[in-house]
């Protein structure tokens, strides 16, 4: 069967590939999304939702550069896109607290608090006091200080993948659920067609936004891409009056409160292969080092505990490029844990880097051949 | 936190579940039985019972996480029978939310006019003096049911419509009738969850009440050394229950190498009937865009059909998109309905549709017990 044309075919229906495919249909292309079952059927279906700009991912990144960059996009992005496609997306962005428990994570805090508020970023460095009276539910008894940053927030990532796909639908792309790939179709060392279980979509472009099935895709147009499954666990509780206002970093796991009012608790990050099972030591672990963070949780009943695969890359960045061979494939995998606060940046990345337009961030960061030389992508 | 090892759990205390632990205690096995109930019955002798005790969770096939007497607790059986039972099928109709709507006959308030709606033999008994009128879906001619339930609070009234007989709705045949109660019994759906979290393989049997575990002939699982009994493997009443449940517990007790003495003289087993299941599913002809499908998140059939427009490809992308089932009763109040309007509306057939997934706890367990596992 051949399914109508397109100029670009996303591969995947997480947060990634939806914020994808809006950006490319809003750019005027003709765009068709496939994905195997459902939209933010992993990764972006099975994490804690936090858009924090400033949280300890930034000890890789002291000096505020592409990953930053790549986040603040995603931020100004999902502010209005509960408005631009009518889905409430429960994005709050109230500000977070990053906490420390020891002098020496403090430490290490301090040039990237020092260099983020030099960039603009409104921020305020706390001692356990200020961190008590940001969040006043928090009781870790071993804080020793803090940094408050007031961009950080939290979002319903199932209902901001829903809404970028919806975005892309509005600007005329096609949705394809329940669809998986089969194949990439490539003549004179170009990508020509993209093959389905619906079918043939003829394509200039295939862009691979497969998640943690990035390399088993990749495989399809011959490409190794150093991206493997990591499995994280969460767990939801019963709704609850607000006790958590804002959201934490620092600590392990983390928990936030949904705008419904339920609290996620999460999460972990286990290379375990493709395999999903919720593990009774894990859940037994998180209520057990969540409970002193928020004493208050106490008595509150766990109704459900879910896994999603994360696509781990080596170096836990993204992997966002337009490769030179084959010719017409696109990388946008590899996001480990942090998809939601990058996906609406890596849309507008892949968006301007098929355009060739200059890219808002320096996208060399990103490229696969970062991990061409040494050992470092040996990582399982 | 390991396991504590024991040679056999029965969970469900009821007609399967006691069955299957008496024969277990007769062959001689150390067999311990759950219930949630604070109060199950009186079991046979030699069995453990362990009442107010909530398995929340089956890990590892066998494992069973139990929260008994304010305690988690992880138990690693050498057999495990399941005889979790079922629980009332949900019928999703306009205005069934409103106060004033059962389906247990025991909790409607006295001196209040009733409508009884459902199918026979599921119709719940109120006695003749309390009942304005009865309709039965199930009956052989001239079947009706309630088309809306009407008041804005509390029940004041129902539409009544005729069904054919294949329980389509019958335009223009609309009748009002006042009342101040109504009592719903569209039968039961099997309690699975614990053998889906388990890995059982499962099957759509309409006759059997909806999706089932598949057995063989000794009601074994396709996860070996897991039983299931009674309705909880396909509707079928208190008496094949305990039938079921005594060839479970011999079966289970052979393969503890401890033949029971009733072994060889295993009961037989009738077939299972459940007309109801087979039409209930036409009845999301009846729902309107209003009418609440999942009550615990107040998920409407207007936005489910929102994500089927969306083209959903299975039950579980409805769940993950609307809320709908990811309450505090995990889609026992609902999911049976949610498939119905799914088949309605998209034409796919009910054993098309792979049931919810399952997370673990099935029951909500406190966050404190949880820890006290660890």
């Amino acid at each position: 069967v051949r399914l109508p044309a397109a100029d670009v075919v996303v591969i995947g229906g997480g947060a990634v590939g939806a914020a994808v495919a809006c950006a490319l249909a809003r750019d005027g292309r003709r765009v068709t999304l496939v994905e195997r079952r459902g939209l933010a059927h992993e990764a972006s279906g099975a994490n804690v939702g936090l858009v924090t700009p400033f949280s300890t991912y930034v000890l890789d990144e002291p000096e505020p550069g592409p990953l930053f960059a790549l986040t603040r996009e995603s931020i100004a992005w999902y502010r209005r896109l509960g408005e631009e496609v009518g889905l409430d997306v429960e994005y709050e962005q109230e500000g977070g607290v990053v906490v420390a428990e020891t002098e020496d994570e403090l430490a290490r805090l301090r040039p990237a608090f020092e260099a983020y508020r030099r960039h603009g970023v409104p921020m305020e460095w706390l001692d356990p006091a200020g961190v008590r009276a940001c969040e006043p539910a928090f009781a870790g008894d071993r804080v020793v200080g803090g940094v408050f940053c007031a961009w950080n927030g939290q979002i319903n990532p199932i209902r901001l993948t829903r809404a970028l796909a919806r975005g892309a639908c509005r600007a005329g792309a096609t949705v394809r659920l329940g669809t998986a790939v089969e194949g990439i179709t490539m003549a004179k060392g170009r990508v020509t067609a993209v093959r389905t279980s619906a079918g043939d979509i003829p394509c200039e472009v295939a862009v691979i936004a497969a998640g943690a099935w990035a390399a088993e895709v990749g495989a399809m147009a011959g490409v190794r891409v150093p991206v493997t499954p990591a499995r994280g666990q969460i767990l939801l509780t019963e709704p609850a009056p607000r006790l958590i206002r804002r959201v934490l970093g620092g600590i392990e796991p983390s928990a936030r409160q949904t705008r419904r009012g339920n609290v996620i608790v999460g999460s972990t990050v286990e290379a375990v292969g493709y395999d999903k099972s919720v593990t009774v030591d894990t859940l037994a672990a998180f209520a057990r080092e969540v409970l002193p963070y928020f004493p208050g949780l106490r008595g509150l009943r766990v109704i459900r505990a879910w896994a999603g695969l994360r696509p781990a890359s080596p170096d836990h960045r993204p992997i966002v490029e337009v490769l030179a061979e084959p010719a017409g494939l696109c990388l946008a995998v590899g996001h480990s844990r942090r998809g939601i606060c990058y996906a609406g940046g890596t849309g507008r990345l892949v968006a301007e880097l098929l355009a060739g337009t200059p890219p808002f961030v320096a996208a060399a960061a990103f490229r696969l051949d970062r991990f061409a030389s040494g050992g470092a992508h040996a990582r399982g | 936190m390991a396991p504590v090892a024991v040679q056999a759990a029965v969970v469900g205390a009821g007609p399967a579940g006691m069955a299957a632990a008496a024969e277990l205690a007769r062959a001689g096995a150390a067999v311990h039985l759950y219930d949630e109930n604070p109060s199950p019955g009186r079991p046979a002798d030699g069995v453990v019972l362990h009442a107010s005790a909530v398995v929340w969770g089956i890990f590892d096939a066998r494992t069973l996480a139990v929260w008994d007497a304010d305690q988690a607790v992880l138990v690693r059986p050498d057999v495990v029978v399941l005889a979790t039972g079922a629980h009332d099928r949900p019928v999703p109709l306009p205005g069934w939310t409103l106060s004033g709507v059962y389906t247990a006959a025991a909790d409607v308030p006295p001196g209040r006019r009733v409508v009884v709606a459902g199918a026979s033999p599921h119709l719940p008994d109120l006695g003749a003096a309390r009942v304005v009128t009865t309709l039965d879906a199930a009956a052989a001619a001239g079947g009706r049911t309630i088309a809306r339930v009407l008041g804005t609070r509390e029940v004041e009234g129902v539409v009544t419509v005729e069904l054919d007989a294949g329980w389509r709705p019958v335009p223009g045949s609309g009748v009002t009738v006042e009342a101040d109660a109504v009592c719903l019994g569209f039968g039961r759906v099997p309690a699975v969850q614990l053998a889906v979290l388990a890995g059982c393989e499962h099957r759509y049997v309409p006759d059997a009440g909806g999706w089932v575990p598949v057995r063989s002939a000794t009601l074994e699982t396709t996860v070996p050394g897991l039983f299931a009994a009674g309705d909880a493997a396909g509707i079928g009443g208190a008496r094949l229950a305990e039938t079921e449940g005594r060839l479970a517990g011999i079966a289970a007790a052979a393969r503890l190498g401890a033949p029971s003495p009733a072994a060889g003289a295993e009961p037989r087993l009738p077939g299972r009937e459940c007309v109801a299941c087979r039409h209930v599913a036409r009845l999301a002809a009846l729902v309107t865009p209003d009418t609440v499908l999942c009550r615990c998140e107040g998920v409407t059939a207007a936005e489910v059909g929102e994500v089927l427009d969306e083209g959903a490809p299975d039950l579980a992308y409805v769940k993950r998109m609307t809320r709908a089932g990811m309450g505090l009763c995990q889609g026992r109040l609902c999911e049976a309905g949610l498939a119905a309007v799914f088949a309605h509306r998209t034409g796919r057939s009910a054993d098309s549709l792979a049931p919810l997934s399952v997370r673990p706890p099935v029951r909500p367990v406190p966050l404190d017990a949880l820890a006290g596992l660890a």
